[in-house]
């Protein structure tokens, strides 16, 4: 979904922006795509195991790979520990409703904050890595500590 | 080995679904009643060079 989108948005545009995202390889998992839907200049698309495919790619030489939307590829990566930081821009806005990003039953996981800077329209942006070790009186047990 | 870098609009109590509102969600396009300004737009910038 988010690929179909920015598919559909930046091919026609140009700038400094487009010109780069237009420019650089695109690794689309998908598992209703096919290569020849991928009209999109520079686009892999990686089917099959996405955690053994993704963890793979990785490994392979190449400059960091930069995950956008895609929510539920995002929450499979999570699941894998495959994702080494996480960035938000947080919108000062409640929904009400929608997807989440973690959903009940999303694995227990401490993350250290690296950055948090507040840019135009109230909106934050917080990055955050993997916690090297879990906060104190965390556990996956189930059990919550009193306050 | 390459880092993989997760970025996400999301809101306050948690949703990161349709920001740009291309995606026929009922309350999409959130993202774009605000404005982020040019430090918000450096960043976006700065993740992809």
């Amino acid at each position: 979904m988010t690929y179909q989108g920015f598919a559909a948005a930046w091919p026609s545009r140009t700038g400094e922006y487009a010109d780069k995202l237009n420019g650089m390889p695109k690794y689309v998992v998908s598992t209703t795509l096919s290569q020849s839907d991928l009209t999109w200049d520079n686009s892999i698309l990686i089917q099959g195991d996405v955690a053994r495919e993704m963890s793979k790619l990785k490994q392979q030489p190449g400059g960091d790979i930069l995950l956008a939307g895609s929510i539920r590829l995002v929450q499979t990566l999570l699941e894998h520990d495959l994702v080494d930081e996480l960035r938000l821009m947080v919108y000062p806005i409640v929904l009400g409703c929608g997807r989440r990003l973690f959903e009940d039953g999303s694995k227990m996981t401490a993350m250290r904050l690296v950055e948090s800077k507040p840019v135009g329209g109230g909106i934050v942006i917080l990055r955050y890595v993997q916690a090297e070790e879990p906060i104190r009186g965390m556990s996956d047990s189930g059990g919550r500590k009193p306050v | 080995m390459r880092k993989l870098i997760v970025t996400e609009f999301i809101t306050l109590d948690g949703v990161v679904e349709d920001p740009g509102g291309a995606e026929g969600f009922e309350r999409g396009g959130w993202a774009f009643q605000f404005d982020r300004g040019p430090e918000g737009d450096k960043f976006k910038l700065d993740e992809i060079m």
